[in-house]
C-alpha cells in the first residue's frame, strides 16, 4: 500500500511517525507496519485508500467482522436507493398508501 | 432546341429519376432473413435499467456509483430479490406486477387453473369472447357452440356482439377456459386487469422467480430498495455478497476516514503495507 503513494503522500502519511522516507525503506515488513501504525488516522485511511481494489477488499474482510460490513454496505445501498427514489414516483409507495 | 428535342430530354430525366427512386427505395427493404425472429422477443430486464445518474449524490465522483448502479441491474441479484417477493402484501406485490407488460403477464396466465381461466373468461368483454371465438377453427367452434346448444353457427354469426358472448356463457368452465386460451396477450392481461386483489394476486403468485426477476427489472430503484429493506440481515448479507471486487472496494472508500483507519489498524501484521 505505501509503495503506491506518491513522494509528497509519503512524506505526509510518516510525517507524524519520525521516519524519512529514507530510513523507512530499510524497515523490514514488521516495522513498516509498526511504523505506519503510528501515522494520523487521516494518514492510514489514505494507505488503505491507494491499495488496488483486490488488496482494499482482502483487507476489509480479514479485518471487518461481517456484521460491520453489512451495515456499511446498507447505510451505503439504501442511501443511494433513497435518493434514487426521491426522484421517482414508486408504485409500491402508491400501494402502501392505499393499504 | 426543338420542341421535339425538349420533350425527349424531359421524358429520359424523368425515366431516370423514377429509376433512381425505385432501386433506392427496395434497397431499404429488409430481407425475410432481416426480420426473422423479431417476432416475440422479450426485453428481458431492460427497461427502466438503473442508471449511474440515478445513484449518483452532488459533489460525488459518479465512478464509485456505477458499481451500484451496475450490482442494482445484475440479474442474479434481481433474481435473488424476486424471491423476496412472497413477502410484501398483495397490493405491493400487484404493485410490482402492473408493471409487466402483457406478453409477462399472459405467460403468467397460462400457469392459471381451468377455474381461474374460466373466471378470466367471464371477465372478458363481449367484443374480446367474440373475437376469442372467432379465432377458432371452423370445426372446433361448431363443436363448443355444440356445447353452448348453438345447432345453427349460421345464425350465431348474425347474431350481435353480445347475443353471442351470452350464448357462450353456457359452455361450462372447462370449456371457457379452452376458449380463453385463444385470447392473445393484451385481451389476457386486461382479463386479468379486471379481477379484484386476491385473485389477482394468486394468479401472479404463480410467477416463477425468473418471471418476478424479470417485472422486477422493470421497477424503479425506489421499488427495489423496498423489497432490499425487508430482506432479514443473512439475506441481505447473501445479496451484498454477489457484489464485485471493485464495488466492495468502492463501497470501502466510501467509508469514514476513523472507520478506514480502524480497519487499517485491525488489519495488523504488516503483511499488507
Amino acid at each position: 500500500m505505501y509503495d503506491n503513494l506518491t513522494i509528497n503522500e509519503k512524506t505526509a502519511v510518516l510525517e507524524k511517525t519520525n521516519i524519512t522516507i529514507e530510513s523507512f525503506a530499510k524497515l523490514s515488513v514488521d516495522e513498516r507496519a509498526t511504523a505506519l501504525g503510528r501515522s494520523t488516522p487521516e494518514g492510514r485511511a489514505q494507505l488503505l485508500d491507494r491499495a488496488p481494489a483486490q488488496e482494499k477488499v482482502a483487507i476489509f474482510e480479514r479485518a471487518t467482522p461481517a456484521a460491520e460490513r453489512l451495515q456499511m454496505f446498507d447505510r451505503a445501498l439504501v442511501e443511494r436507493m433513497n435518493i434514487a427514489n426521491e426522484k421517482s414516483t414508486p408504485a409500491m409507495e402508491k400501494a402502501s398508501a392505499t393499504n | 432546341m426543338s420542341r421535339k428535342s425538349t420533350t425527349l430530354l424531359i421524358t429520359t430525366s424523368v425515366v431516370i429519376i423514377a429509376a433512381v427512386a425505385f432501386f433506392t427505395s427496395n434497397r431499404n427493404n429488409p430481407t425475410n432473413d432481416e426480420v426473422a425472429g423479431a417476432i416475440g422477443t422479450v426485453d428481458k430486464y431492460r427497461s427502466e435499467q438503473i442508471t449511474p445518474g440515478d445513484v449518483t449524490i452532488p459533489g460525488q465522483t459518479p465512478a464509485g456509483d456505477d458499481v451500484f448502479a451496475t450490482w442494482l441491474n445484475d440479474t442474479a441479484t434481481l433474481e435473488e430479490l424476486a424471491g423476496f417477493m412472497g413477502r410484501l402484501s398483495p397490493q405491493e406485490r400487484l404493485a410490482f406486477f402492473d408493471r409487466a407488460t402483457p406478453e409477462m403477464a399472459a405467460m403468467i396466465v397460462e400457469r392459471a387453473t381451468v377455474t381461474e381461466k374460466a373466471s378470466l373468461f367471464n371477465r372478458s368483454t363481449p367484443e374480446e369472447r367474440a373475437t376469442m371465438i372467432s379465432r377458432l377453427t371452423p370445426s372446433e367452434r361448431a363443436e363448443f357452440l355444440g356445447k353452448a346448444n348453438v345447432t345453427d353457427v349460421a345464425a350465431f354469426e348474425k347474431m350481435s356482439v353480445t347475443e353471442r358472448a351470452a350464448a357462450l356463457d353456457r359452455l361450462i368452465p372447462s370449456e371457457k377456459a379452452s376458449i380463453f386460451e385463444r385470447a392473445i396477450p393484451t385481451e389476457k392481461a386486461a382479463a386479468l386487469g379486471r379481477c379484484g386483489v386476491s385473485e389477482r394476486a394468486t394468479i401472479l403468485d404463480r410467477a416463477t422467480v425468473a418471471e418476478r426477476a424479470q417485472v422486477l427489472g422493470r421497477a424503479t430503484v425506489g421499488e427495489r430498495a423496498s423489497l432490499y429493506e425487508r430482506c432479514t440481515p443473512a439475506e441481505k448479507a447473501a445479496v451484498a455478497e454477489r457484489m464485485s471486487i471493485e464495488g466492495k472496494a468502492a463501497l470501502l472508500d466510501r467509508a469514514a476516514v476513523a472507520e478506514k483507519s480502524a480497519i487499517f489498524d485491525r488489519a495488523g501484521e504488516g503483511h499488507d503495507v
